[in-house]
């Protein structure tokens, strides 16, 4: 078990930055999911981590020693470390146990440990029959179990995967984060697990660290970053989350927070310190609304413009009446009862609303002075 | 700030100063030595006197009638030879790429054949297949009268040897760019309503417009630097070219003559250099989509199989079947012009060419050891430049960059010169002389296949994924054992594939050979040249059989090994 830290790691090739102000504190035994669109620069984060590109700002620590910074630079065959590349990088001119025990035969461990190691960990994947192929004779899932087992024989403390299941086809998916999580779980090794799919990070790591253009925008447990997302873009990249502006924000109890929501007064969940502003912005997810039964007064009035069945729910398109511009789109659960349909009026309300501790004072599409708010309103006004 | 960051790079210089970089640092002091130390010497000779920049001998030497006229020649030469090549080179890699023809593999082959066998053997074949005893032309009742004017001694020979000598370096060049062109574009077109055919030369050959210009300009360059050819036939045909005038001069008059021979040198290295430059600009401007993984397009041939094949195999008939079967006549009769029957029979030729003649033995053994040498040479630095061609950054990787181009541009004869300028005089430190050994012909053949041996390799490195390099590095192994364990047997195909290549080319060397050997070096290629000279036609013919024999055997014995080979790298393979 490492942990592992980026202190202010910028990384830019040539005049072009690909990390900007990167600072993550990787915890020991942590299996840590860098999510991400693709571009954003998370296998630019690994091969940092790894040693195969320097930082052009900041530090990288593994464990208390410093590995690259202004004087420092370990290169990566000094920092023994595995990683799992996309595509296994497996040599095709070994055997699988030859791979397997390659880091040991560097290490110049005797050939009686290595045999012993090697049978060890292809044990654990349950590839002990295929020890003496060829990666080439093996299917997709065998290889990504090899290259597993190579970071298990190595006895790895920190793991790097760079989107480790992205060349293999749905159904073997879901058996390899099984195999995944038990690799966690019996090397007690630090992972850290790049993928641009948010199922499976949610689904697999302890904490997510979301990114977008070479920043980290929130690092939080899967739950936390779903239900309490720091700004519009994780709120709206998590979960399909829908932003609506809010104003005149008054802090109720601790955690709790009342505001006018497109005219309707609603109550929220906001960070405990949460004084009064002016203006912010709510999220909630599609299913955190209801159609307002007849005599229900307190919703907002919106014009549905189309409707969808989706098999077990209903996609509902509307438009407040508030702000003709914004478009929501909701989820409703089929219950067999009757829907309205496009051009009727229709009043919702809403189950669970979070106040974005980020991006509040100014009003809701505005231009702010802050460039990072600046991006965060546009990908406002292109999300809703 | 400035003091704080010059400290910083020199530690950042310091700690990096591995075994990797003590390794690039060597190679890019060899490489600069080999690439660019032969130019320097040959513009210090061609330019300066011992009093100064040489004004008066130079506007001599181009005030020379000779020396414009073999300016004229060359240019001619390879530009006409260049537009006969390009009309062969398309036609045949069009067929190649989009049509079902069968037999292509055997097409490809023997198509390519004759670009392995060295130029002088395929002068001196299709000398005697225009001679009065010709087999081919004797049954068709086309031979020549005896003492008529031999018509290959001539401007137009040169220039239709030539174009057929580098047919196949077209073809080369264009089919992988062919192959490349997307093709949904093709696609495109045959929705739009365009026939295959009309695909093929509306669409897919403009937009192969830039590997044309590539192929063009390697077929150019590879006629300015044709010896063997220019030698065979414009020498007797009083065609002076550069090349010929250059070898002519140096061995006519010596020393004397090499300040204007490497001012001659210089011409045909700027006539190279800008022939590479066009082709880097028309690559540069060429469409580089890739469209991997789907079907190319095919045209079916239909009523038109027959007609294609007729016209392929006749070409191949031509450009084969009839020099060669001239040159395997000569060598089985006793005396030259003599055609072959029951009673002329003799194997004498061969028996004197394997046995019986030391000059020939030893030219033999030379030329075996210096190519072995020269093939373990090359390969090492060939995979260790690969690695840091394809895979690293920085200042010295560009050096390195420059020298190898530096390197495609210098034809041999230059070459030739430039180290016996070098090497003339006693090495300044060591007081050895290696002016008349066998040594400054491994220096020029390791200095003159450096580019050839590097093609492949560097091929080779781009299939390879990087990762795999770089998980080995994850598992703790340093550089040198990376290269050993991993690097090397991952590039092995490709780089036996430039071992053979490089063997096949050094053996049969002729142009730089005949510039340096001396009674005690002498190399197997210019043999030919001097048993031709010295009237041993039939002796001539023989060693020219078994030199093609030896080609072939190579040829076919890799083609068997071909799938432990990588793809495409070797030319003969389709
Ligand atoms: N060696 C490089 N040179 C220049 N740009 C690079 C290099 N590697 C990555 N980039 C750029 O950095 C950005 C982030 O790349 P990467 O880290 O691979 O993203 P991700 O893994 O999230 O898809 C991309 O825009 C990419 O083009
Ligand atoms: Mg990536």
């Amino acid at each position: 078990m490492t942990s592992a830290s980026l202190l202010n790691v910028s990384k830019a090739y040539g005049k072009t930055p690909v990390l900007r102000d990167v600072s993550l504190n990787i915890k020991a035994g942590e299996f840590l999911a860098v999510l991400g669109p693709s571009g954003c620069g998370k296998t630019t984060l690994l091969r940092l981590l790894a040693g195969f590109e320097t930082p052009t700002e900041g530090e990288v620590q593994l464990g208390d020693r410093t590995v690259a910074s202004r004087s420092v630079m370990v290169p990566p065959e000094k920092r023994g470390l595995g990683i799992v590349f996309q595509n296994y990088a497996l040599w095709p001119h070994m055997s699988v146990a030859q791979n397997v025990g390659y880091a040991l035969k560097v290490a110049g461990l005797p050939r009686a440990e290595r045999d012993q190691r090697v049978r060890e960990a292809l044990e654990t994947v349950d590839l002990t029959r295929f020890a003496d192929r060829r990666p080439a004779d093996l299917s997709g899932g065998q290889r990504q179990r090899v290259a597993l087992a190579r970071c298990l024989a190595a006895r790895n403390n920190l793991v790097l995967l760079d989107e480790p299941l992205a060349n293999l086809d749905v159904r073997l998916r879901a058996t390899m984060e099984e195999e995944f999580r038990r690799f966690h779980r019996e090397s007690g090794a630090t992972l850290v697990y790049i993928t641009h799919d948010q199922s499976e990070a949610m689904a697999l790591a302890d904490r997510v660290a979301v990114m977008d253009k070479g920043r980290i925008l929130q690092c939080a447990s899967p739950r936390q970053l779903y239900r309490e997302p720091a700004n519009a873009t994780v709120a709206t990249f998590i979960g399909d989350g829908l932003l609506f502006p809010v104003e005149n924000v008054r802090p109720e109890y601790a955690g709790r927070v009342r505001a006018t929501l497109l005219g309707v007064e609603v109550t929220m969940r906001a960070t405990p310190p949460q004084g009064p502003v002016p203006f912010a912005i709510a999220t909630c997810h599609p299913g955190n609304l209801r159609l307002c039964a007849d005599h229900e007064q307190n919703g907002l009035d919106v014009v549905i413009t189309s409707r969808v069945y989706r098999g077990g729910h209903w996609s509902l398109e509307m438009r407040p009446y508030a702000d003709q511009s914004l478009t929501y789109t909701i989820d409703l659960p089929d219950r067999g009862g009757s829907l309205p349909e496009p051009g009727d009026d229709a009043r919702v309300a809403f189950d669970d609303l979070w106040l974005l501790p980020e991006g509040q004072g100014a009003p809701f599409g505005s231009t702010k002075t802050n460039q990072s708010s600046t991006t965060d309103q546009k990908k406002v006004l292109q999300c809703v | 700030m400035p003091a704080q960051r010059r400290r910083e790079v020199a530690l950042s210089i310091f700690s990096r100063f591995t075994g990797q970089n003590a390794v690039l640092v060597l190679l890019t002091l060899l490489v600069g030595t080999i690439a660019v130390a032969p130019l320097v010497r040959l513009a210090i000779s061609a330019l300066f006197d011992g009093d100064g920049f040489a004004v008066e001998r130079l506007t001599k030497l181009f005030s020379r009638p000779q020396t414009s006229a073999a300016l004229v020649n060359t240019l001619i030469i390879a530009t006409l030879s260049t537009i006969a090549s390009l009309v062969i080179g398309v036609v045949f890699a069009v067929v190649m790429v989009f049509t079902d023809l069968k037999h292509k593999s055997a097409l490809v082959f023997a198509f390519v054949l004759p670009l392995m066998i060295p130029p002088q053997v395929t002068a001196m074949a299709w000398i005697q297949a225009f001679s009065p005893s010709s087999p081919v032309l004797g049954m068709l009742g086309m031979a020549m009268e005896p003492g008529s004017r031999h018509p290959l001694y001539s401007m137009t020979g040169v220039v239709l040897l030539l174009g057929v000598y580098n047919a196949p370096l077209v073809y080369l060049s264009l089919q992988a760019s062919l192959r490349r062109l997307p093709l949904n574009l093709a696609e495109a077109a045959r929705a739009a309503g365009a026939s295959p055919a009309r695909t093929v030369f509306t669409v897919l050959l403009p937009l192969a417009r830039g590997g044309i210009l590539a192929a063009a300009s390697l077929s150019f360059v590879s006629a300015i630097g044709n010896f063997g050819i220019q030698a065979m036939l414009g020498i007797p045909g009083r065609v002076p070219t550069l090349m010929t005038q250059i070898y002519q001069q140096v061995n006519n008059i010596g020393p004397s003559a090499l300040p204007n021979m490497a001012m001659l040198s210089i011409v045909l290295v700027a006539l190279t250099v800008t022939a590479v430059l066009m082709a880097n600009w028309a690559a540069s401007r060429a469409d580089t989509r890739i469209d991997l993984g789907t079907n190319r397009l095919t045209v079916a041939l239909g009523v038109y199989t027959w007609p294609v094949m007729i016209l392929l195999w006749g070409y191949m008939i031509v450009s084969l079947l009839l020099p060669l079967s001239a040159l395997l006549q000569t060598s089985l009769v006793p005396a030259f012009g003599l055609s072959l029957s029951a009673e002329t029979f003799t194997l004498k030729n061969y028996t004197a060419a394997l046995f019986n003649q030391p000059i020939l033995r030893d030219a033999l053994k030379t030329s075996l050891w210096l190519t072995s040498v020269s093939v373990v040479i090359l390969t090492v630095i060939a995979v260790l430049l690969g690695y840091f061609l394809t895979w690293r950054k920085g200042p010295l990787v560009r050096v390195l960059q420059f020298c190898t181009d530096a390197a495609y541009a210098l034809p041999g004869v230059s070459l030739g010169v430039a180290l016996i300028l070098i090497f003339l005089r006693p090495l300044p430190i060591f007081d050895v002389s290696l002016y008349g050994t066998a040594w400054i012909i491994l220096v020029a053949y390791v200095a003159g296949f450096f580019a050839l041996a590097l093609r492949p390799v560097l091929s080779g490195y781009q299939q390879i994924d990087r990762n795999l390099e770089e998980a080995a590095q994850v598992a703790g192994a340093s550089w040198g054992r990376r290269m050993v364990e991993i690097i090397f047997p991952l590039v092995a195909p490709a780089a036996t594939a430039s071992a053979i290549l490089v063997f096949m080319s050094a053996i049969n060397e002729i142009q730089t050979s005949i510039m340096l050997i001396s009674s005690s070096a002498r190399t197997l290629g210019p043999m030919i040249i001097f048993l031709e000279d010295g009237g041993a036609s039939t002796l001539a013919a023989a060693v020219g059989c078994l030199m093609v024999l030896g080609i072939l055997a190579i040829m076919l014995i890799t083609s068997i090994f071909s799938r432990y080979l990588p793809e495409r790298v070797l030319p003969w393979q389709f």
